[in-house]
């Protein structure tokens, strides 16, 4: 054979000429830094639609039917001041939280059922397609008729609300877990409740959050509809029922005061508890973009 | 040259017609139910209104009647400009009052007619206000804001203090005359009490013996007073002078038309609110001595007073002329 030759190539210094001035990174201005925020843009859009609400309102000149962003922010200080407001909520909310966590355990036993016997799957779906259809309001009336005037019965139609849109989340959820999972957990010996619990909610867990942010929308519109109709619950009534007596006495501003409240809470919700619950679950493991 | 015949007929148009949205003789009226709209029902039912018009000199006038259930959809339908002229008790009226002092300047009409309203309980235990429980549930139309509220609102700040004048608000559940009427009659509900108007209270004592009279509204007020009115706001007032004229003379014409014969009267009300109730049961409703069915205001500067006192109104009325139009200063209260 041929002796390789090896040719040793002498060491050569490519000397680089200095990079154009277009390309030096720069620094953003401080205008584009302060819009990088999140928080930030979307507080300009609230501003931008104060400012054309407070304008409508103006050119409008009738508070009775439309006050103003000013009229409305000092009825929601007042109302929080004096604590009817807060008191109020924290009624509407209690009430929820109750019926939200029910809802949340009986989805949870009836979609284990689901993922685990064909009755089980057959009953989910039949009763998810009956009634989640069916809007919890239509309830009313039947519940004031067996549960009587009291709380009972608003938490009958709260768990209606909660309890099918987020059976049908956990259960599309749990149907989209990929074989590969399942078996890895049967591998390891798992079954029943313990499977459920350590493979399938875990990989389901996006689809079950979007069911819980779902039913939560559900039940606080629910819940805000029904003391509208329903009147105070067992003598003290919750948000609801405050913005239907503001609008009774034709204190307009404390209508709206009271709906502020309402959006405000949704916003508080969503901020602190649904992103949290995102951030330190499916976005650490990598199951859902981050949105930078 | 082929748009000229029609661009002078808008040009003579427009200046022929006033700078108001509608021509004058035209009215939106609209009522509540039950036997205290008597002299609307007869209004509607012989055609007053028009035949006063006509009277005046305004010609064909239109009117278009309503029937709306609830204080508060008449004062949104007064507000959004949907009625002209809309009836309820005097709370309601002095509450939009209040709000609309120097603005829309929603002052009232006349007055319906003085009626009492009865506060009956089926509950034995219950013989005065300071009976009421926690376990029972006093019904009214709209619970803490109208009239039946408002009364109860008052008399429970002479008994138990300015600063408790909403504790039975707590036990106060929103509900139609007809359903508390059923409820009480039934018994075994948890509504066992009801502020009730005629001619309710009359079936609900007729037909369970157990239900009785806790107070009427005419103890409360110190004597007969006005259960409703009828209101409108500044505007049409002024841009109607005419056809406002003809409505408050076709409503002195009712008030002497059911006077003159009481059994005509209740024959009118069963015709026209298409009623099952019986003739005699009617007109036993009409002859009544506590119902006075007349457009004269009776102790309506009461409750301005006291409602002011409670601070639900923020404005107080010198006199009741405040919130009425000149054309009722004749007599009143």
């Amino acid at each position: 054979m041929n002796a390789a030759v090896l040719t040793v190539r002498p060491d050569v210094e490519y000397v680089l000429s200095a990079a154009p001035p277009a390309l030096k990174p720069r620094a953003l201005p401080a205008w584009r830094r302060v819009l990088q925020h999140d928080g930030v843009r979307r507080g300009i859009v609230l501003v931008v639609l104060a400012a054309v609400w407070e304008a409508l309102a103006r050119w409008q000149a009738n508070d009775l039917l439309l006050p103003t962003f000013v009229q409305t922010l000092r009825a929601f200080v007042e109302g929080v001041a004096s604590g009817e407001l807060l008191v109020k909520t924290g009624i509407s909310l209690s009430v929820l939280l109750k019926s939200y966590v029910i809802g949340i355990a009986a989805a949870f036993v009836l979609t284990s059922l689901a993922a685990a016997t064909r009755v089980g799957r057959d009953l989910l779906s039949t009763l998810t397609a009956m009634f989640n259809p069916l809007p919890a309001i239509a309830l009313l009336p039947v519940a004031l008729l067996w549960f009587g005037l009291g709380q009972g019965s608003l938490m009958f139609v709260l768990v209606h609300s909660v309890l099918w849109p987020l059976a049908l989340a956990t259960h599309a959820g749990f149907q989209a877990v990929p074989e590969t999972l399942r078996m890895a957990g049967r591998n390891y010996g798992l079954r029943g409740l313990r499977y459920v619990l350590q493979i399938l909610v875990p990989a389901a867990l996006p689809a079950i959050l979007s069911g819980l942010k779902i039913s939560w929308a559900f039940a606080w519109r629910t819940l805000i509809a029904a003391e509208l109709v329903f009147g105070a619950s067992s003598g003290k009534g919750g948000l609801g029922w405050y913005i239907f007596q503001n609008r009774n006495e034709l204190y307009t501003d404390r209508v709206f005061a009271g709906l502020a409240m309402v959006v405000v809470i949704g916003l508080v919700v969503e901020a602190l508890v649904f992103r949290t619950l995102e951030r330190l679950t499916v976005q650490r493991w990598g199951m859902q973009r981050t949105n930078q | 040259m082929k748009y000229r015949i029609p661009s002078l007929i808008a040009a003579v148009a427009m200046l022929a017609s006033p700078l108001a949205a509608r021509a004058e003789g035209t009215i939106r009226i609209a009522q509540q139910f039950g036997i205290a709209y008597l002299l609307l029902d007869v209004v509607q039912d012989q055609k007053l209104i028009e035949k006063h018009a006509k009277a005046q000199g305004l010609g064909e006038v239109e009117v278009e009647w309503n029937q709306i259930s609830g204080a508060t959809a008449m004062n949104e339908a007064l507000l959004s400009g949907s009625l002209d002229v809309v009836s309820a008790g005097v709370p309601p009226m002095l509450t939009l009052w209040d709000r609309t002092k120097g603005k829309q300047n929603v002052k009232a009409i006349s007055a319906l007619g003085s009626l009492p309203n009865y506060l009956i309980t089926n509950n034995p235990k219950v013989k005065t206000l300071k009976d009421f429980s926690d376990k029972d549930r006093i019904a009214v139309p709209a619970a803490g804001t109208g009239f039946q509220s408002r009364t109860l609102q008052i008399e429970t700040a002479k008994q138990f203090g300015k600063d408790d004048f909403k504790r039975f608000d707590t036990i106060s559940v929103s509900l139609p005359h007809p359903d508390a009427t059923a409820a009480l009659i039934a018994g075994g509900s948890e509504i066992n009490s009801h502020f009730s108007s005629a001619p309710f209270y009359y079936q609900a004592m007729d037909a369970n013996k157990a239900v009785h009279k806790v107070l009427s509204s005419y103890d409360i007020l110190g004597g007969p007073a006005t259960f409703n009115v009828l209101y409108t706001t500044q505007k049409f007032h002024d841009e109607n002078p005419k056809t406002y004229k003809a409505f408050y003379a076709a409503l002195k014409e009712a008030e002497q038309y059911v006077k003159a014969d009481k059994t005509r009267a209740a024959q009118l009300f069963i015709r026209a609110q298409k009623s099952k109730l019986p003739l005699d049961f009617v007109r036993k409703i009409i002859e009544d001595p506590e119902n006075d069915f007349t457009i004269v205001p009776f102790r309506t500067a009461v409750y301005a007073d006291e409602l002011f006192k409670l601070g639900v109104l923020k404005n107080k009325a010198a006199s009741w002329k405040d919130y009425f139009f000149d054309e009722a200063f004749a007599q009143g209260s």
